[in-house]
């Protein structure tokens, strides 16, 4: 960031700081919390430096704040201080939500908050909300996932933690979320009087960053004190967050100690979570170690199948073969490419056919749309026709060599962005109005001739991959 | 590289800032944008939680999910800017929806975030990016994973009639009446891209400010020499 006004020596010493903080942090938290810094002066020992909003202030501060000030003294032994105070930016023509009040003081003084500090210890605003769909009777058992199911169905019978934490692991989409969930649904089926508390990864650090602006992270732990499953999604994503960890660990202490159940989920087991403190790690695999595998054909055939009945739709079974061989990632992906079929058939009033199924999904099916270019056309082309590539370019004009020219030339205006003049440099120097009439040939003879209109549409097709 | 023509000795001319209009009056529908129209236009009625808008730039991504922002009183954040997107909608449960334009820039753990937000609260989430979340070079997998859940839409590359209207609408933008001879004359010579016509309108605007002359057919060819 342009750090305005600064004494060339000072802005060398800064930008040492936050290279030594950039290799200590890694890039990923660098650029999202440190990298909009900006230095604003140094003055009388004291550091000033500007940050956009105030949620962004009280995580640094509360994770960098330390580290930040030590790496200053190192650099200069006179500084004693930093501050980190909130500049917004300046506004920007973009729109802003409609109905959403801008909260910025004059610029470069400490901005108030609106916000009162017990708003943050409401339970009903930490709880993240359920979805109803994500229940035991909606999830698919086959052989990937049957001990994580087992075991998710254990917990949420039982009155009290058969073992404690669940920790569910497993890749991408493949039913994490879902299980917790269902664990949370049932639960409050059963046992309506227990009290369950579901957090996104999200939600957790974002209500602990404020419970930390306030100093209070007695009463952000005593929310979580009366609780009786507490389970927490995504668990990965707090790798890296030091004071989070902390205070996560202590929550997961207490609550374990007292005999409530915690549920965990992440996408490697305890022991792969990079950047999670080492006690962390082993507590987190005192309990029950559940993974959820990838899945095998037979398990997405009756997902899928299960789906369409749900859904209430015809489907050919063509349809259901293909996607459940093609889109082998994982189970949110499978779910969602059948959701994009049926949803793009509602919407245009159309039949679900193998052809709609490829159209809709072309952006999934195919790693990359290629760019064609003139010299392949060309090539296609000469070949297409039993020319020599040379007539592209040659003076010829007899129609065995002419008829296939302007074919290519007028595929290359309709595959690539070139420019008529540069299309007509590339058939031997020709000129853009020789262009222009080629594609206005192919039109015509497009028209009137379906055989020639076939075998154009055969080549494009081919060219498009 | 720019050309030469706007190097010689030239008028000094003031970058002013021009408005860009975003209602959907202002949008021309053709055949390469009609499918992702077709969507914005049946929404509420849209089946899932958002849709991602592709296509190359200046090809209108940004215009058409103004219109649907404006209409869906959702939230809207630059790619580069989620951050406070984020602490925006954490801080307004009201919220529900929201649009992030070029998500291909954002920080992904946290467009991550806002997609579950987003979905966790029954709202929608709108995406636009140059390339499908699938083709998305080092995509966070967890959020890859759930971006591919939604539709994609693309913008198809302009043909003669869009670039015609996009040439039309970017000069007149900046108050420039250009006759159709001309913008016929320019369409054949240009790369038919979205982008180089706002690079051509940029130039000839620039040009013809510079050297105090109307945008004619024989001003075109001038500066279009230049170029090549």
């Amino acid at each position: 960031m342009a750090d305005q006004n600064v004494d060339p020596a000072v802005t060398q010493r800064w930008a040492k700081v936050r290279g030594m903080l950039r290799s200590e942090v890694g890039d990923a938290s660098y650029r999202s919390w440190l990298k909009p810094l900006t230095l604003v002066s140094v003055e009388n020992g004291k550091v000033r430096i500007s940050v956009p909003t105030q949620f962004m202030r009280d995580w640094v501060i509360s994770h960098y704040g330390d580290r930040l000030r030590e790496l200053w003294v190192n650099e200069n032994p006179d500084v004693d201080m930093v501050d980190v105070f909130v500049q917004p930016p300046t506004p920007k023509k973009f729109v802003r939500p409609v109905g959403q009040a801008r909260h910025s003081g004059p610029s470069g003084i400490n901005t108030s908050v609106s916000v009162s500090p017990k708003e943050g210890v409401d339970t009903n605003r930490i709880n993240a909300p359920l979805d109803t769909r994500f229940n035991f009777k909606n999830f698919i058992v086959g052989k990937p996932n049957e001990l994580a199911y087992a075991a998710a169905r254990r917990v949420a019978d039982s009155e009290v933690a058969p073992f404690n934490p669940l920790f569910l692991y497993g890749g991408v989409g493949l039913g994490k979320t879902h299980l917790i969930h269902a664990i949370a649904l049932h639960t409050k089926k059963r046992f309506p009087k227990k009290k369950v508390v579901y957090l996104s990864a999200e939600k957790f650090m974002y209500h602990f960053v404020r419970a930390l602006r306030y100093k209070d992270t007695v009463s952000f732990k005593d929310q979580f004190r009366s609780v009786d499953l507490l389970m927490i999604d995504d668990v990965q994503f707090i790798n890296g967050k030091e004071s989070t960890q902390e205070e996560f660990f202590h929550t997961f202490n207490e609550l374990v100690d007292n005999q409530r159940q915690v549920v965990v989920s992440a996408d490697k087991p305890p022991s792969d979570l990079e950047g999670m403190e080492e006690r962390l790690r082993s507590r987190l695999g005192w309990g029950l170690v559940a993974d959820i595998q990838s899945t095998t054909l037979d398990l997405r055939l009756e997902i899928i199948e299960a789906k369409v009945a749900k859904l209430g739709v015809e489907i050919p079974s063509s349809v259901i073969d293909f996607l459940s061989h093609r889109i082998t990632s994982n189970v949110r992906e499978l779910e969602g490419a059948l959701n994009r079929v049926v949803a793009h058939a509602t919407l245009v009033g159309r039949d679900i056919t193998l052809e709609t199924c490829q159209e809709v999904l072309h952006d999934i099916l195919r790693a990359n749309d290629r760019r064609v270019t003139i010299e392949e056309i060309q090539k296609r082309v000469a070949a297409h026709f039993n020319i020599r590539l040379a007539d592209m370019h040659s003076a010829r004009r007899a129609r065995a060599v002419a008829r296939p020219r302007q074919v290519a030339m007028y595929l290359s205006k309709q595959l690539t962005a070139r420019s008529l003049p540069e299309i007509g440099r590339k058939f031997g120097g020709r000129d853009h109005t020789t262009v222009m009439h080629a594609v206005k040939k192919v039109e015509e003879l497009r028209q009137s001739d379906t055989g020639f209109a076939e075998d154009v549409d055969l080549l494009r097709r081919l060219l498009e991959g | 590289m720019s050309p030469k023509i706007l190097q010689k000795n030239r008028q000094f001319t003031l970058k002013l800032p021009r408005r860009a209009a975003f209602g959907k009056e202002e949008f021309f529908v053709s055949s390469c944008n009609s499918r992702a129209v077709d969507w914005i236009d049946r929404w509420p009625k849209w089946p899932l939680h958002g849709l991602v808008i592709c296509g190359p730039p200046g090809s209108g991504k940004t215009h058409l999910s103004a219109v649907w922002q404006a209409r869906s009183n959702a939230a809207g954040f630059k790619g580069n800017e989620i951050l406070q997107g984020l602490e925006v909608l954490l801080n307004n449960e009201s919220l529900k929806s929201c649009f992030v334009d070029d998500a291909d820039c954002a920080d992904q753990e946290i467009l991550f975030h806002i997609f579950n937000c987003v979905v966790s609260r029954g709202g929608q989430l709108v995406v636009t990016a140059v390339e499908p979340p699938a083709r998305w070079a080092q995509g966070l997998p967890d959020l890859v994973s759930r971006l591919k859940t939604l539709p994609v839409t693309q913008i198809e590359r302009p043909n003669d009639e869009m670039l015609q209207v996009v040439l039309m609408k970017m000069f007149s933008d900046r108050q420039l009446t250009v006759s159709l001879d001309v913008l016929t004359y320019i369409i054949v010579r240009m790369d038919r891209s979205f982008d180089s016509a706002r690079y051509v309108v940029e130039t000839l605007d620039v040009a013809s400010l510079s050297y105090q002359r109307a945008i004619t057919i024989p001003f075109v060819r001038e500066v279009f020499k230049e170029w090549t």
